[in-house]
């Protein structure tokens, strides 16, 4: 009794979240769907769109962690903090007000375009990067953070030995593998199928993957096609994040 | 070596200044009425007394706030009991059930919900305020399940223990010892489900249907023909919320390890 009382909250939230996902596919797969070219080619074309936004979000992200990884002795503590603290507050903003606060602030009207006439940080492929980036990294960074936060003593064991940046950077990549994996994963999933930020930083002009999914099975009506890549993405997700999870 | 740190230090100093300034912009947009830098001109509070003037408006934020405290409410109650039963049973919590109750946390909300919008239709269970609010309740189950579990697994048995021989039964052992000693986690963790669930968009918007106008629907179709100054009022008082909340996490979270 009390073994079927533990299963009933995880069954209830699978048929809730996972189940439905692939119980749709069978469903959609059991009728006759015709898949017209033009949306295949869309979804190809949002898709490659997409891996391209992440991937330069990602370097963003990589660039910060090599610096942080690499030079986390020299920074000042009280900096650090800062960011951290700064990280923890966009956190828990919502995504639409703080697209609103990226808009404002990074457009040609607002506070920067006061310093520069024209910024090229909205309505563009670099400026949705760069909202992505602003969005989601604390996502990738806060949990690294906190890993390296926790691991003080060994950080300084690093500096007794003085040793050289790119030692420092092999060591805390090697000592918090895990935790830049997971974040990396965490990263990644939320960019590549972002819809809000993208459509709204890019103007319209940019039909991100979780936009070109919701077009193509809402407005196309051509549903088994965006499920088959969804689950197909939701598989290769599942896999992932087994390998992470340890 | 001191250009290196220098180099590192400022890295950080801009990163701080990329991440601050959109805050700043909202909280300076609200308090000085404009959307637009260049007609900022004197602080007022004229913003904020639009917002009551505007029905729709505090419809729309009357809906989050209760969509977002019931289901955040239920959803930790659903874990605590959840979790509860596993201080009273020696036998671990299988792989499965963990995968299932975490893995929703890295599904994308775009592939989630649109499978629910196609089982809702096969099952002919109409859109609406019932599905955004049962998903909810699913999304903080698991937002809570996530956090508390690492509580729940480091509580100490020997309370449980001297509980029970003391003659307490489970149900008073959870009220009257676990849930005092826990009551700040259970803070910390019901603020996070309150707010996750108070800024979701894309969920709600494609299970909403046409019956449920939540806060950050009603922003993103506002936000599409552009800011105005009501906008501008209510996401830089959204802004100032989150903050205060999030302030109170930390100085929780600063007292107690989670």
């Amino acid at each position: 009794m009390n073994r079927l009382y533990n299963k009933i909250l995880p069954i209830l939230i699978a048929l809730l979240t996972i189940v439905p996902i692939y119980a749709v596919l069978l469903v959609l797969s059991l009728k006759d769907f015709s898949i017209s070219n033009s949306t295949l080619s869309y979804l190809s074309k949002s898709f490659f769109l997409s891996l391209g936004l992440t991937f330069i979000s990602f370097l963003m992200c990589w660039f910060i962690l090599v610096i942080l990884l690499a030079k986390v002795r020299q920074i000042n503590p009280r900096i650090l903090n800062l960011f951290s603290l700064l990280l923890i507050l966009t956190l828990f903003i919502g995504t639409i007000p703080k697209i609103m606060g990226y808009l404002g602030a990074f457009s040609n009207s607002g506070l920067l375009g006061i310093l520069f006439k024209d910024t090229g940080l909205t309505y563009s492929f670099l400026g949705s990067s760069l909202a992505l980036f602003y969005v989601y990294s604390p996502f990738f960074f806060l949990p690294i953070l906190t890993s390296i936060n926790n691991d003080s003593n060994y950080q300084k064991s690093i500096q007794l030995f003085n040793a050289s940046s790119w030692d420092t950077f092999n060591l805390n990549l090697k000592i918090h593998r895990n935790t830049i994996g997971f974040s990396s994963f965490l990263f990644f999933s939320l960019v590549f199928m972002d819809y809000t930020c993208t459509d709204l930083v890019g103007g319209g002009k940019y039909d991100a993957y979780g936009k070109a999914l919701y077009r193509s099975a809402i407005t196309f009506k051509e549903p088994l096609i965006a499920f088959f890549i969804g689950s197909l993405v939701l598989s290769i997700l599942l896999v992932l994040f087994k390998i992470f999870r340890k | 070596m001191k250009q290196s740190i220098s180099i590192s230090n400022f890295v950080i100093v801009c990163l701080i200044l990329f991440f601050s300034i959109p805050l700043i912009y909202l909280i300076l947009g609200g308090l000085l009425n404009s959307p637009f830098v260049n007609q900022w001109d004197t602080f007022t509070l004229d913003g904020f007394s639009e917002i009551f003037a505007n029905s729709s408006l505090i419809h729309s934020l009357t809906e989050s706030l209760l969509l977002a405290l019931s289901s955040a409410i239920i959803g930790v109650l659903i874990t605590t009991l959840y979790l509860s039963n596993s201080l009273f049973n020696s036998k671990k919590e299988s792989n499965t059930s963990s995968i299932a109750l975490s893995f929703p946390l890295a599904l994308p909300d775009i592939i989630w919900g649109l499978s629910i919008v196609f089982l809702a239709k096969v099952l002919s269970i109409s859109l609406g305020y019932n599905l955004v609010f049962l998903i909810h309740i699913c999304f903080n189950v698991v937002l809570a399940y996530v956090f508390l579990k690492p509580v729940f697994r480091s509580y100490p048995k020997s309370q449980i223990k001297s509980s029970v021989i003391l003659g307490a039964s489970k149900f008073e052992t959870i009220t009257d010892v676990v849930l005092p000693n826990l009551l700040k986690q259970f803070i910390v963790v019901f603020v996070m489900c309150f707010l996750y669930s108070y800024d979701d968009f894309l969920l709600t918007f494609l299970l909403g249907g046409s019956d449920t106008n939540t806060l950050p629907l009603y922003l993103y179709s506002k936000l599409r023909y552009g800011a105005s100054s009501s906008i501008i009022s209510i996401a830089s008082l959204t802004t100032i919320f989150n903050i205060l909340l999030s302030v109170i996490i930390i100085a929780v979270t600063k007292k107690i390890k989670l």
